[in-house]
């Protein structure tokens, strides 16, 4: 017998027999009424006012404790210095992995780099440390190509896009790892002391992000203003979604849904904005998903908030292979991260520590027992990206224009416009550029 | 609209604009009770015991005791009325009262009815088509033990909403949780008397 539904079950509840009372039964009661019922002077008027029922204002309570105590620890975390909390993060990290995950042995100190010296191109970038030849091969079945092994259209070396440019964190020394070097910081009072001098620059790059913003590709080493990441970060609030890293590590899911592209493709041809609240970054990702299977790249990108932001994108699961991919990032190395969105791929913002050497590891994903290290270097400019990469940023960026941000929409189809070129299925470039075009022109009607 | 949210609403929507006509006429009757008027005693008896019964009818499937069970609970509603706060309407506390009698009763073991021979006496005879009669009403019979079987916050609110034909607002003020909280706990105990009736029925 299949299970009843909530409709059959209501309908046998409400049927009504006859219930008639026998006979008598209401003189019976009627009989029984007491000459005098008590009830008299004590009974007050009736109050029919809504009266909030306790537990909604227990709820209540508890919600504002809850505001406050947030508003308590965040006040306090952000007169912790920076670099306790790398500590601390660092502290963890030290702590025996699990034989599988590892990390670059971090006591391999780079030479040191002069302000004056030049930042590494992407061709001129140390390579990324080639993988044990057992975790090579155990790659290579997953997608993973070793670097010269295939070439991409861009000249970047195959599988994971290579290199660092014009991005790099403007020209501080590089120094020692910073787990080494917070590990030579015995006194704490040398952090601390320190410390203020972090919070600056962490603030200026909060505050003042539309004065620090992504080199362009025609200017990789120039920084130059961009007034709607400026606009971004202050109307979305300056620590929004961002996260510190934890060792703990992230599980990557996936969403193949493009119910919200359907649903702005619709409402844009109809000459109207989609609802803000119904867009989901993942679902516009999907539907520009160019289907690059078993990659992570990185890239600096003309819409991110500043110099030392990059952008990460995972694309771990090929063709319906669903095996765990869990992702670390190193907070010797990463400041902090922002998931932009998850469809079929995932898309971080990080925020780098300054200083950090372009050997450095960035992050950790795992794919099963599989550990695929991503360092600095592998973080290209844009214009070095993969096309799937770049349409995918454009995507996301798209996405967020539509959820109420503020964004350049006509930069957003002429860049979807370049990265279709370089697209074997350039449609999606072009539905995109030209999507971004019709935004455009209806937010100027 | 969820089929839960159709039920409810069919169910209660005319109780609700009911309610609020019926808590004027109750207010004045009580009104006219507190001045010493016994006919308003009697007319709020005549206003009420018919729902009375019928839920004790439904609860207890017995007719007899429904009716012993409902002069009970205006014997305790007598003596329980100086602590009536006027918060919900009289007749939603009315309810409460025959609703504990009901477990009150389920609880002295010496007056304890086993259902299965209940059942078995409350098929009648001369019925007309007794093969009908007999399947409905042992299905209403599953449904109600179904019903009993059910956590207590959830029984009482399928009893209130269905058997006692309350407005959810009125449940809801009653029990200090909000009407979302009231349907949450229809379609929990939906979940449970779908599960119950089906492993019956095996």
């Amino acid at each position: 017998m299949s299970r009843l539904s909530e409709r059959e079950i209501a309908r046998k509840l409400a049927e009504r027999d006859e219930l008639e009372p026998p006979a008598g039964l209401l003189e019976k009661i009627k009989s029984e009424i007491p000459p005098m019922i008590p009830a008299g002077t004590g009974v007050p008027e009736i109050d029919r006012r809504p009266s909030m029922p306790p537990r909604q204002r227990w709820l209540i309570a508890a919600s504002l404790a809850a505001m406050a105590g947030a508003s308590l620890f965040a006040l306090h975390r952000m007169e912790v210095p920076p670099v306790e909390e790398t500590a601390r993060a660092a502290a963890s990290l030290r702590q025996p992995a699990p034989p599988q995950v590892f990390f670059p042995p971090p006591p391999t100190v780079p030479p040191q780099r002069s302000l004056a010296q030049p930042h590494s191109l992407p061709d001129q970038a140390p390579a990324p440390k080639p993988a044990p030849p057992r975790e090579q091969d155990a790659l290579k079945p997953l997608g993973y190509v070793r670097q010269g092994e295939e070439k991409v259209a861009d000249g970047a070396p195959g599988g994971v896009v290579g290199g660092l440019a014009g991005g790099e964190p403007a020209a501080a020394p590089a120094p020692p790892a910073a787990l080494s070097e917070l590990e030579s910081r015995s006194d704490k009072k040398e952090a601390a002391a320190e410390a203020p001098a972090r919070d600056e620059q962490r603030r200026s790059n909060l505050v003042a992000s539309g004065n620090e913003n992504l080199p362009r590709s025609e200017t990789p080493a120039q920084e130059v203003a961009k007034p709607q990441a400026a606009a971004r970060a202050k109307a979305a609030g300056a620590d929004h979604g961002w996260k510190v890293p934890s060792p703990q590590g992230i599980t990557l899911e996936t969403d193949a849904g493009t119910a919200s592209y359907d649903l702005a493709r619709r409402s844009i041809a109809e000459g109207k904005l989609p609802d803000p609240a119904a867009i989901r970054v993942g679902e516009i990702l999907n539907a520009f998903d160019t289907g690059d299977a078993l990659r992570v790249e990185g890239a600096v990108t003309p819409f991110v908030q500043g110099p030392r932001y990059r952008l990460l994108r995972l694309h771990p699961f090929r063709g319906g292979r669903q095996a765990q991919a869990r992702l670390s990032f190193n907070p010797t190395t990463v400041a902090r991260y922002r998931l932009v969105g998850t469809g079929l791929s995932t898309l971080y913002e990080i925020e780098l520590r300054p200083g950090a050497p372009s050997d450095t590891l960035v992050a950790t994903l795992r794919l099963g027992e599989v550990d695929r290290p991503v360092v600095l270097s592998e973080l290209v400019p844009w214009d070095k990206a993969s096309p799937g990469f770049r349409l995918a940023a454009l995507a996301a960026e798209f996405a967020e224009i539509l959820k109420g941000s503020s964004g350049d929409l006509a930069e957003i189809a002429r860049q979807a416009r370049e990265a279709g070129q370089d697209l074997p299925a350039s449609a999606k470039a072009t539905e995109l550029a030209e999507m971004a075009e019709q935004v455009k022109g209806i937010r100027e009607k | 609209m969820s089929p839960l949210a159709t039920a409810v609403s069919t169910s209660t929507w005319g109780s609700d604009l009911r309610s609020r006509a019926e808590a004027g006429e109750e207010g004045r009757l009580l009104a006219a009770l507190a001045a010493g008027d016994r006919q308003a005693a009697e007319r709020l008896v005549e206003r009420t015991y018919r729902g009375i019964y019928g839920l004790l009818r439904r609860l207890c499937g017995d007719p007899d005791l429904a009716a012993d069970l409902t002069q009970d609970t205006y014997r305790k509603a007598w003596d329980a009325l100086p602590g009536f706060d006027r918060r919900s309407q009289f007749s939603t506390w009315l309810f409460r009262i025959a609703y504990t009698t009901f477990l009150n009763h389920l609880r002295r073991p010496r007056r304890l009815v086993p259902l299965e021979e209940k059942h078995e006496a409350a098929v009648p005879d001369p019925a007309p088509a007794a093969d009908e009669v007999v399947g409905r009403d042992m299905e209403g019979d599953r449904l109600r033990r179904a019903v009993l079987a059910l956590p207590d916050d959830l029984r009482y609110t399928v009893t209130a909403v269905f058997w006692g034909e309350l407005p959810v607002k009125e449940i809801a003020r009653q029990e200090g949780i909000t009407t979302v909280a009231i349907r949450k706990r229809l379609k929990k105990a939906f979940r449970l008397l779908a599960l119950a009736l089906e492993e019956d029925v095996r």
